[in-house]
């Protein structure tokens, strides 16, 4: 019984203590919030010499200034802003994370490495280089190689390589979200070198924002042998409004695979109705559903395609084609689609 | 006689020691699996994920049946999550009240017509709506068949990957889906189903998806079901999910591969407890196919749901989970101690049957062991005192480990008043919240053996009276 007694003392004192502990932090980190934001702004945007006096007296008054700098980090674009950030960061915040990275717990070492990251900081490359060597963790791996990405884009391909195996096709998008346009052409360029995983995931992503260079680089992937590579790539064009060769892209509407047929009414999907009726004509009839439901759907989009779905649904002997036109039909009707 | 209750006594205190080990292993299993989350900011990962296409789409379902009170504030809590590509699937499961009303007039909805692939069978679909302030919000009108029937008239009707099931009652955390998708799709599709924590909302104030939890809740029953939430999700089911050994995740807020959930046939209608089912269905599916998928529970992503006020209603929520598991177990038997089946058949399995299937009824015996032996002067009331301080101070134990580990994975911290009110109803769990949960319990085993399977009438009190009252 004295044990259970002591125990839930103790449990008392441990919940009091955090809860103060978390109130006061909140306080003081308030409290130097409200009073410095504006010399903090100063600095940040019209580039204001920094004041000493901003730096901080306490571990919760040191919270306080990244969390401000987080938050401009995150929301302002400003390159002004970002150097100013980068310069603080390199200054005063060196030390500390040094020591951080070398912590114990994986929470603090990640959350060190999400602050380089954010606060672009150069002054440990060393560090980074020599974690990356061997990195402790799998989340660790990918953080750094997000470092990489912002301060050491010479050496990210280099070390995605040698990394890449242990990345899920997840993280491989997290990072090429990311990408300069010069890391961009050295993935390009060694896009073979990336496996599988890689390799669908940058095509996802060359979709996102297509540049002329992407297109011709996602055409040229059309003749892998590799379908999933073609039907991604087909994807990734359909994102964006670049048709260069029009003849090649309609070859896979005799594809075997209903995936490339699909892919090839959406790539269609921002053309005038007049150039591609005849391609929907033909989509609206195939064996598979989404097929003819996307045929539907984009010819559903303008007056003239639904026009002709108009006319499907009164001409056709295809059951299945005019089951969808009607369903169209209805959605705009009801002013939905 | 005094020889078969010397027997007894060792059967007994074997179970008990078991359940008491297997108890303690969950608790540290799950320190461990927590730890490395202490003082770990999430809100890079969060922001990172929320206007990024690398998560993959997702359908919600919700089924309704005359979830009328509450099914706004659901559907706009939905509505508000941060999530890039999400669609919310509304089934209408023959509602007598005006649930379909009230949707149809606040979101704006009218009727359309779509071809439904039908992948697994579901009663007629009558009519289905769209809202035309939300295209990605629909409402499938069917005809009444239980929730797992319209689970699955939600499955035929959704357009992407992955589907999550909700309750009509249910509001997720603006983060939840998030937080529940990461790992799935950072697994590489390796997990193929995912189950959020649960909380109680009963005393929350939630506003269009936005809400408030209380410090601590006023009504003891309301309070220990708080407690008891918190115990199964942040210490049983995480310990149990790193070892892949899960074999319930909630109804209330779990996501699943769409693939994977119609070729294990989908949720089964003939069964009470459907979200069990489906996930022993994925288990025996994924030996069968030698697969190395897994299915997981997560820390973190918050679902909140009404939890019982009454005890009447309490009863009849803990006859049919009861009832559930036990329905599955049977109907799963073949698996039970089968060295094909792996870890699911040789540890979850057993552990499923004699710690939480048999618990009521081996607790009864030990009662009745207790007064048959207190009159044949075998027993020592001390040894009875000494036993019943041991399971107060572990009760007590295992909560404070709870809250501990809750505190960790929310950074949230319980006050005082509310650990003092936590630690007082613990104290008292024992002698009235324990037997209550046993009796129920050992009902639902004879409505089990009897073919009763009866769900019993839920009555929902809402989240927003305003909202839910228009």
């Amino acid at each position: 019984m004295a044990a259970l007694t002591v125990g839930i003392i103790l449990s008392f004192v441990y919940f009091e203590y955090l809860r103060h502990h978390m109130r006061k932090q909140n306080m003081i980190m308030d409290a130097y919030i409200q009073k410095n934001h504006h010399s903090w702004y100063q600095y940040l945007l019209n580039r204001i010499p920094f004041d000493e006096n901003l730096l901080w007296q306490n571990v919760s008054e040191r919270k306080a200034i990244e969390a401000l700098l987080l938050s401009y980090s995150r929301n302002v674009k400003d390159p002004i802003v970002r150097t100013q950030i980068s310069k603080f960061a390199d200054t005063y915040l060196t030390a500390d994370y040094e020591k951080s990275l070398k912590n114990r717990r994986w929470s603090v070492r990640i959350n060190t490495l999400h602050r380089i990251a954010n606060f672009r900081m150069t002054t440990l490359n060393g560090e980074i280089q020599s974690m990356m060597n061997r990195p402790r963790s799998t989340e660790e791996g990918f953080n750094l190689l997000q470092i990489y990405l912002y301060v050491l884009p010479n050496e990210f391909f280099d070390q995605l390589l040698r990394y890449q195996d242990q990345l899920s096709e997840y993280q491989f998008k997290q990072l090429f979200l990311d990408i300069s346009v010069q890391v961009k052409q050295t993935i390009i360029a060694g896009f073979n070198q990336l496996n599988k995983v890689g390799q669908y995931a940058f095509i996802d992503i060359q979709g996102k924002k297509q540049t002329f260079e992407d297109h011709y680089s996602l055409m040229a992937l059309l003749d892998s042998d590799d379908s999933e590579i073609r039907i991604r790539a087909l994807k990734a064009m359909s994102a964006g409004t670049i048709i260069s060769d029009k003849e090649r892209i309609l070859s896979f509407i005799d594809s075997d695979i209903w995936q490339e047929r699909l892919m090839v009414a959406k790539i269609f999907a921002k053309r005038p109705t007049h150039e591609t009726e005849d391609v929907y004509r033909a989509l609206i009839k195939d064996p598979v559903w989404w097929v003819r439901n996307e045929a539907a759907r984009v010819l559903s989009l303008n007056h003239n395609g639904r026009e002709v779905l108009r006319d499907i649904m009164a001409n056709s002997d295809d059951k299945f084609a005019v089951d969808v036109s009607r369903a169209f039909l209805l959605k705009t009707k009801g002013g939905i689609a | 006689m005094q020889q078969t209750l010397s027997v007894i006594g060792i059967i007994l205190s074997i179970y008990m020691s078991i359940v008491v080990v297997s108890y303690a292993w969950m608790l540290v299993t799950a320190f461990f699996s927590l730890r490395r989350f202490i003082g770990l900011e999430k809100e890079d990962m969060n922001r990172r994920n929320q206007g990024m296409d690398a998560l993959k789409p997702v359908s919600i379902i919700v089924p309704a049946y005359n979830e009328s009170s509450g099914v706004l504030s659901s559907v706009h809590s939905l509505l508000n999550l941060n999530y890039a590509m999400v669609e919310i699937i509304v089934v209408n499961d023959g509602s007598t009240d005006d649930t379909q009303e009230k949707l149809i007039e606040e979101f704006d909805m009218i009727p359309i017509f779509e071809a439904i692939r039908i992948q697994i069978p579901s009663n007629e679909i009558k009519q289905l709506f769209q809202s035309r302030i939300h295209p990605n919000l629909y409402v499938i009108e069917k005809v009444n068949g239980g929730k797992a029937d319209a689970l699955n008239a939600g499955i035929n009707l959704s357009h992407y990957p992955y589907f999550c099931s909700i309750d009509g009652d249910s509001i997720l955390h603006r983060d939840a889906l998030i937080r529940v998708m990461e790992p799935v799709v950072a697994s590489n599709g390796k997990v193929i189903a995912a189950g959020g924590t649960i909380r109680t909302a009963n005393e929350m104030r939630v506003d269009l998806g936005d809400f408030d939890e209380p410090e601590s809740y006023s009504q003891p029953l309301v309070l220990i079901q708080s407690i008891e939430y918190v115990r199964s999700f942040l210490i049983g089911r995480i310990a149990l999910s790193k070892f892949n050994l899960l074999l319930i995740i909630s109804g209330a807020f779990s996501v699943f591969d769409k693939q994977w959930a119609v070729d294990a046939g989908g949720y089964s209608t003939d069964m009470i407890g459907e979200d069990m089912e489906l996930v022993v269905k994925l288990h025996r599916l994924i030996k069968d196919r030698k697969s190395d998928k897994r299915i997981i529970s997560i820390p973190d992503p918050i679902c909140y749901t009404e939890a019982p006020q009454s005890l009447s209603i309490l009863r009849r929520q803990r006859r049919r989970w009861h009832q559930g598991l036990l329905a599955s177990l049977t109907k799963h038997m073949n698996m039970l101690f089968n060295p094909k089946y792996g870890t699911i058949g040789m540890i979850s399995l057993p552990y499923y049957w004699f710690v939480e299937a048999a618990g009521p009824v081996i607790e009864l015996f030990g009662v009745i062991y207790l007064i048959v032996s207190f009159f044949y002067g075998n027993v020592y009331l001390e040894v009875v005192a000494l036993l019943a301080v041991f399971f107060l101070i572990y009760s007590t134990i295992y909560t404070i480990g709870a809250l501990m580990l809750d505190s960790i994975t929310t950074h949230t911290y319980i006050s005082s008043r509310g650990l003092f009110r936590m630690i007082v109803i613990c104290f008292t769990e024992l002698f009235w919240y324990r037997p209550l949960n046993v009796f129920w319990r050992l009902e639902a085993i004879y409505r089990t053996i009897r073919g009763n399977t009866d769900w019993g009438v839920m009555e929902r009190i809402g989240f927003n009276k305003e909202v839910d009252k228009k």
